[in-house]
């Protein structure tokens, strides 16, 4: 008989937090009525305690911990992952803070509920040891989600990116968790662990079906070929903050607990997955840059762009266990991505804020001459496309393909090394297009289309990227150290 | 007694029809439905496996399945309702704004 006491409460307090802080915001906002209050204070309030309380409770680089008798991880790898999570859902609170109005989003108090709902999901989705677990941590992040890209409720186009969100999702959810069903047919548990002993024993043809099919839905909430034509529909229809969200957070999460389910759960199936994964690694990489080359709307092209680099952190998949390094290159690109990303988010949505209605409000034309009108946002888009691009000087880009390239390597991926060489080559011109728009364009017109002049949170934001984004190209090795200490005891 | 087998055939069958539905119809009141029977699938092979593995993990699991199910059709139809607001329709081939 096992009971669940203190110290499994206290290492999942930033779920419990987070959570209670959705339903907070829910409660005050009933009892303010009409009223305006400072709901994103409030937001900021809960997500700093929820860092905190992560720093508090947690064990310092311990190996092994799990809370709720094994149902939940708890090491270095949960916390690392919680963190980038969490730093992912601040960015996206301040970027939204002032601009929901413009986004069409009436009730920011839901927007800010189901924002930690999502959150939440997302970290119970990442940290489970158990798959029934993982499946509502999953479901729990998707259905806020579903809401939230449906939040404008007067645009068409996002209702209708909450649809195709919804049905796709939904679907792809229910394939898996049919594999998480046949899994629990073959080897009597869901917990992750012993699912793998049991594997080992018998390693039957039903067990390579539900790895298949529990591939699908992780593949689809990656966003990787064959399962992203989603992504830009709803990357485009949905409000730009929520994009940003779902760009950063959800894709962290994703891969955190696919990581766990391949190398943990199917560790002893690495041959028949991993032929799998390189396939789905190369078709992603080749496909999402060639489409990315013909958008002209920024949102599609950074939707094409995420899925790249869903590609490109496949790569690392492969390269499994200490000795190639892999786990420790995939969690350093998280980082990086995320920051890159949520920057390069909030300039499309300084440029596009007051004309959110607009189909065409972050065509490329807009940005035409934007380093005239506006010096600050076209260096920080500057400074985040060289970054995703992984040219010099946005060096952070830059290492962490490098990481993830030579991890590849060292695991005997060569030919995948240089699909992946060859893929950051071509992409290089969609992200430089940006840059030739930005400064070496006249305006032509764009000037008419009002920026939104950046407040406090969003240039708080903006400077944080860049200067994240330059810090970690020049300093790698701390985060990078701190990762692979994390993937020495994953 | 019937055997095991039946019921997971039987759960295969429906999950079949589920996804069939879901990839040819295009009303989305009925893809969703079909989603709904993918999901109830699985629910009877979980209890299915149960019998058969000899443990209730299973079963607990169609708990939670069964919450996440009336939690979608909640989610589902307050979507497909906004869309109908703006749209007039429910068919996923009306829903044609975003294209790249």
């Amino acid at each position: 008989m096992t009971t669940v006491g203190l110290k499994d409460i206290a290492l999942s307090s930033p779920v419990l937090l987070i959570g209670g802080g959705s339903l907070l915001m829910l409660l005050v906002d009933v009892f303010m009525g009409k009223r305006e209050w400072p709901r994103a204070f409030l937001a900021m309030a809960i997500l700093l305690v929820a860092l905190i309380s992560l720093g508090v409770f947690y064990p310092p680089f311990q190996a092994g911990v799990m809370a709720f008798n094994g149902f939940v991880y708890a090491d270095v790898f949960s916390w690392l992952i919680t963190l980038l999570v969490l730093f992912g859902t601040m960015l996206t609170v301040l970027i939204g803070m002032n601009v929901l109005e413009q986004e069409g989003i009436e009730s920011p108090g839901e927007y800010y509920s189901l924002l930690f709902m999502a959150t939440a999901g997302a970290i119970v989705f990442a940290t489970a040891a158990e798959l029934v677990t993982l499946f509502i941590g999953l479901e729990t992040m998707s259905m806020a989600l579903y809401c939230l890209c449906g939040a404008a409720l007067r645009s068409r186009r996002s209702s209708e990116s909450a649809l195709k969100y919804f049905l796709l999702g939904s679907f792809s959810s229910a394939i898996m968790l049919y594999g998480i069903a046949l899994l629990y047919g073959i080897t009597g548990t869901t917990l992750i662990e012993p699912i793998a002993e049991a594997l080992s024993r018998t390693d039957t043809v039903l067990a390579h079906c539900s790895l298949a099919l529990i591939l699908i839905g992780f593949v689809f909430k990656i966003g990787a070929v064959p399962f992203h034509f989603w992504a830009p529909d709803v990357y485009e229809g949905a409000p730009t903050p929520v994009t940003a969200f779902m760009a950063c957070v959800i894709k962290t999460s994703a891969v955190g607990a696919a990581l766990r389910v391949l190398w943990v759960g199917f560790g002893g199936q690495v041959l028949f997955w991993s032929g799998t994964i390189w396939y789905v690694a190369v078709l992603t990489m080749i496909l999402a840059n060639l489409v990315a080359l013909r958008q002209r709307s920024l949102k599609r092209m950074l939707a094409y762009s995420s899925i790249a680099h869903a590609g490109y952190m496949m790569m690392g998949f492969l390269s499994r266990g200490t000795q190639y390094d892999g786990g420790a290159a995939i969690l350093y690109y998280l980082v990086v991505y995320t920051i890159l990303t949520v920057g390069a988010f909030s300039v499309v949505l300084a440029v596009t804020a007051k004309h959110s209605a607009n189909p065409h409000s972050d065509d490329i034309s807009r940005f035409y001459g934007l380093a005239e009108r506006n010096p600050f946002l076209a260096l920080s888009m500057a400074v985040f496309m060289l970054g995703l691009a992984g040219i010099p000087p946005g060096m952070a880009g830059l290492l962490g393909k490098f990481y993830l390239f030579s991890a590849a390597v060292k695991a005997n991926y060569v030919g995948l090394a240089i699909v992946g060489v060859l893929c950051s080559a071509v992409s290089a011109y969609y992200y430089l297009r940006v840059i030739v728009a930005m400064y070496f364009r006249e305006s032509d017109g764009a000037e008419k289309f009002e920026l939104l002049e950046p407040s406090v949170a969003l240039g708080s934001v903006l400077t944080l990227c860049v200067i994240g984004a330059v810090f970690l190209g020049i300093f790698p090795s701390a985060l990078y150290e701190s990762a692979a200490a994390a993937m020495v005891h994953f | 007694m019937v055997p095991v087998t039946y019921y997971l055939t039987l759960s295969a069958l429906m999950f079949t029809l589920g996804i069939v539905g879901v990839v040819i119809r295009r009303n989305a009141i009925v893809v969703f439905m079909c989603i709904e029977l993918m999901l109830n699938a699985v629910n009877l092979s979980f209890v299915a496996l149960s019998r058969l593995v000899g443990n209730l993990d299973g079963q607990i699991a169609v708990f939670f399945v069964m919450v996440v199910a009336a939690a979608e059709a909640a989610v589902g139809l307050a979507i497909i309702i906004s869309l109908f607001r703006s749209a007039k329709s429910v068919e996923t081939s009306d829903a044609n704004q975003l294209n790249g």
